[in-house]
């Protein structure tokens, strides 16, 4: 699949959304920035290092684990290791990844379960918890490594909208405490409206519209938003989009 | 006699009879497992390679799947010592016997452990910065372990009740101590029974531990 040109600036606690049909290229994208997909052009810039991807060259695996370890990627399969316990999946990254002492990756444990109501399972093995809890659990897995972006695909899919929307906020009232940044993939309007501050449109792997959430889900220009739009029903969740005048 | 006389007035030799089983039974498991894991992992490479080269490596394991173990005994008992001019024991043909059982089973097993294991949670490993060799120390083993745990007790609960083959062979394991017995006292249903006891008395509370440990795990839910 053909994706871009895309162009993408997440600032420290901040969050994007990429929304887009099914095989619109939205996961493709992230499993990008998480480099499980090598780019054939363009440029990633992080906190800690830049990438230049315009000679076709394989990547370091020290380089790649080293960026995985900033750029986090969640699935939306959730996919929690069965073997550990919850805490033990949370307190993995860093104790094996980080190195940090069982006390140091313990506390940062606490801080999440707590800061994700999922105290009352720590102690759980993963299959015995419930939908929205693994996928918390998966998500504190990830902030668990501090890192500079958290890339969530689809975080609330499998969840009634009431139970998504306090996930959500639960999700993104930790990012922005530790300063994390997100991006996060959704086809579902209500998601990206709530969680993030920029939208970018995606349809067939391009960008076909970009700009701040509100004004872009409230003034969709592109046929494709608008069809995305028109599809959610999103009237309900914020005024009626309105199809500027010359856009017809 | 009842059975329970025949264990009392025999305990003794149903004594010896299991220390000769297990003995054979614990090797077997122990061996044939380390050979298995090997073979697996080389029947899992194989799945992609050529032709000829999957039939070569999977030649062994189909031969030895398809022959009656009743077969095997005799022939590593008679036939092999025969042409290689060896003197073989009962007890090291049914070690080596019962090994190459447990190691076809077990490299089976593995295989498809290994082939099966979930994609998402092996790529969950890799999205958090963790090392490859370290994803397949500290999460695709656990994970193939886990998944192969139910098949791999079964498996050996399996090679228990088929050492009793070994009797075949004039290894003086169980069923070969039943015989005896039978031998000396002509009755034959009573000490079968007897015989049954004792492997209900080893097997139930195997297969009892074999399903917990599965729960635990949760695979078996």
């Amino acid at each position: 699949m053909t994706l871009g040109p895309l162009s993408l600036d997440i600032g420290r606690g901040q969050a994007a959304g990429i929304m887009g049909r099914s095989g619109s290229g939205k996961s493709t994208l992230l499993r990008m920035l998480a480099l499980f997909v090598q780019p054939d052009g363009g440029s990633l810039y992080t906190r800690h290092r830049s990438w230049d991807f315009g000679a076709p060259r394989p990547i370091a695996p020290d380089a790649l684990t080293a960026h995985r370890r900033r750029v986090v990627y969640v699935s939306q399969d959730n996919t929690l290791w069965p073997h550990l316990t919850l805490r033990q999946n949370i307190e993995f990254g860093p104790t094996r990844v980080l190195q940090l002492s069982a006390s140091e990756s313990h506390a940062r444990a606490d801080a999440l379960l707590e800061a994700l109501d999922l105290k009352h399972v720590a102690a759980s093995r993963t299959w015995t918890v419930s939908g929205g809890e693994a996928r918390r659990g998966a998500v504190a897995r990830a902030l668990a490594l501090e890192p500079d972006v958290i890339l969530l695909d689809e975080p609330e899919t499998g969840l009634d909208p009431v139970r998504a929307a306090r996930q959500m906020d639960l999700i993104l009232s930790t990012c922005e405490r530790a300063g994390t940044g997100a991006v996060i993939v959704s086809h579902n309007p209500s998601t990206i409206l709530r969680a993030t501050t920029m939208v970018h449109v995606l349809h067939a792997g391009a960008v076909v519209e970009t700009g701040a959430t509100q004004t872009v889900l409230q003034y969709p220009e592109h046929a494709e938003t608008q069809a995305l739009l028109a599809a959610a029903a999103t009237a309900a969740f914020c005024s009626t989009p309105t199809v500027r005048k010359e856009t017809l | 006699m009842t059975p329970f006389e025949i264990l009392v007035s025999a305990g003794p030799a149903f004594l010896r009879g299991l220390r000769v089983s297990m003995t054979v039974w614990l090797l077997a498991c122990v061996f044939g497992t380390a050979l298995g894991i090997i073979a697996g992992w080389f029947l899992y490479r194989a799945r992609g390679a050529s032709t000829i080269t999957r039939l070569a490596v999977n030649a062994v394991p189909e031969i030895l799947k398809s022959l009656p173990v009743l077969v095997l005994l005799v022939w590593f008992h008679y036939l092999l010592p025969y042409y290689l001019g060896l003197s073989v024991s009962p007890l090291l043909t049914a070690v080596v016997v019962f090994t190459l059982i447990v190691m076809v089973g077990v490299g089976e097993i593995v295989q498809s452990a290994i082939a099966n294991l979930p994609r998402g949670e092996i790529e969950a490993g890799h999205a958090i910065g963790l090392a490859p060799i370290d994803v397949g120390r500290l999460i695709a083993l656990p994970l193939a372990f886990r998944s192969a745990s139910p098949a791999l007790i079964l498996l050996y609960i399996d090679v228990l009740k088929l050492s009793t083959l070994a009797s075949a062979i004039a290894l003086e394991e169980l069923l070969h101590v039943t015989d005896t017995v039978i031998a000396k006292t002509y009755v034959a249903v009573p000490a079968y029974t007897a015989l049954a006891i004792v492997f209900l008395a080893l097997i139930l509370p195997l297969n009892w531990a074999a399903k917990k440990y599965s729960e635990s795990l949760g695979v078996v839910r």
